[in-house]
């Protein structure tokens, strides 16, 4: 047994300058990838390199790796760590792949805050970023620190993932509203959109984002013209919409979708006689 | 719609949906002018609070019209004509309630005075705003509870008008708004 295998588990580890020793010698292969067994009996702390090259070496043979990180996991977690989320950890491909797979082992080894910020530095695109991002969702929910993966992730969309997964859930409408505050305007929007969302629009009301519900009222009812936003624009901006109706008018392309919205236009006479006028010209 | 200036405003309830059920009117009639604002059917969906408050501005429009082709009528009449309005229309469109939890306020004016009358409003706010003072006393009988009158209700006469008469609905359990802040607490925004 190594020195380091004596350490408390918390302690940082590994991959400063690991020296392989000279018995570890190349694994054993059977077709083409490393050999099981060698996994088995390998110091995996102290040989990381090794490791690391053995499991690229399956994983280029097409070989199952989860199920050879989870033998080494079971032995020492802290390797599955320093392995796929250590300085030297692959960028991108099949790794990221294992490390979705390899979540509940890495959780094991790392506060969820700065192992899923860790995974998505290391994801490779954005599609994989993104699933990073899902993932931690998933299995987190609402924690605060989400708002952090979103914003290196989704950039200007920040909060669009978790809004939308979350969106039937009880809290949702205070979570628009905290994504708002967050800086989630643009995802907000979309949100509010499509499929349209009474409380994502009463969170860009509580926010007085006049254009901001203009602009979502006016997607929504180009996606699903039949959406009952007027009434809910009643509700949370106040009865007389006349103007904004002009507006939202404005910025609906589609013909249909725009003759839909005549039932709701009684009581905004400006927003009325416009709509007719465009039905006009025609 | 004659005066962009809505002088009568009905206090929002809470998010999310603070003017659920919400309705407001500003009509002219000769020298009458007439100002409404109110609430119906919050205990509804948007949609059906939003249909009933229609219902409501539309009585109002309609009763504003008809006055349209009487000689010269003033405040009294066009009053007596919005209240008569609303007392008849059917209490199946006015929400789940049926009118019982309407809160209205009007403000009625002409060349020789101006008025108020109201049903369902637990405080009546006068004046400017920052500075909007209490109109009456809490035991006014002005204010009432929540719903449709049995008969047109009296109107208060005012000396002047005021820039602005905020309602607040009867039972209305939140604080009144930050100064400066009624016009946007009653949904009445630029």
């Amino acid at each position: 047994m190594s020195g380091d295998t004596k350490r408390p588990p918390s302690a940082p580890l590994l991959l400063e300058e690991p020296t392989v020793p000279d018995t570890a010698g190349p694994p054993p292969e059977v077709d083409g990838a490393p050999d099981l067994r060698w996994f088995d009996e390998i110091n995996a702390r102290a040989e990381l390199p090794a490791v690391q090259a053995a499991i690229e070496a399956r994983l280029l043979a097409g070989e199952p790796c989860e199920p050879v990180l989870r033998r080494l996991g079971g032995r020492d977690p802290l390797v599955i760590t320093e392995l796929l989320l250590g300085p030297r950890a692959t960028i991108g491909g099949a790794w990221s792949l294992l490390r979705l797979e390899l979540i509940d082992l890495l959780e094991l080894g790392m506060r969820p805050s700065a192992l899923y910020l860790r995974m998505a530095a290391v994801a490779g695109d954005p599609e994989r970023a993104a699933e990073v991002l899902a993932l931690a969702i998933a299995r987190h929910r609402d924690a605060p620190w989400i708002r952090t993966l979103s914003g290196r992730v989704e950039g200007p969309m920040r909060g669009r993932a978790q809004l939308s997964a979350l969106s039937e859930s009880p809290g949702f409408g205070a979570l628009c509203r905290d994504w708002y505050q967050a800086g989630g305007r643009a995802a907000l929007i979309q949100i509010a959109a499509d499929p349209p969302r009474l409380e994502a629009f009463a969170a860009l009301a509580e926010a007085e984002d006049r254009e901001a519900l203009i602009e979502a009222a006016a997607q929504a009812l180009s996606a699903a013209p039949t959406a009952p936003v007027p009434a809910w624009l009643a509700a949370v901006w106040g009865p007389d919409l006349d103007e904004m109706m002009v507006q939202i008018i404005d910025r609906i392309e589609a013909p249909p979708a725009r003759a839909a919205l005549l039932p709701w236009l009684r009581g905004s006479p400006r927003a009325l006689q416009q709509l007719r006028a465009a039905q006009r010209e025609r | 719609m004659t005066d962009p200036l809505c002088r009568a405003l009905l206090l929002g309830g809470h998010a999310p949906q603070p003017f659920l059920g919400h309705f407001r009117l500003s009509a002219a009639v000769g020298e009458a002018r007439l100002w409404a604002a109110g609430r119906v059917a919050v205990d509804a969906g948007p949609v059906e609070a939003w249909a009933a408050a229609r219902v409501i501005e539309a009585a109002f429009e309609a009763a504003a019209e008809s006055m349209a082709s009487r000689r010269a009528p003033d405040r009294h009449v066009l009053l007596r004509a919005a209240w008569e309005a609303l007392l008849e229309l059917e209490g199946a469109a006015l929400g789940p309630r049926q009118g019982a939890d309407l809160s209205v306020l009007f403000l009625a004016a002409d060349r020789s005075g101006q008025g108020v009358s109201a049903a369902g409003i637990g405080r009546l706010l006068a004046g400017e705003d920052p500075g909007l003072q209490p109109l009456v006393p809490a035991d006014h009988p002005l204010l009432s509870p929540t719903g449709r009158p049995a008969a047109v209700p009296h109107m208060l006469s005012l000396r002047a008008l005021p820039p602005m008469l905020l309602g607040v609905p009867w039972g209305h359990p939140g604080p009144l708004p930050d100064p400066g802040r009624a016009r946007a607490a009653a949904g009445d925004r630029p």
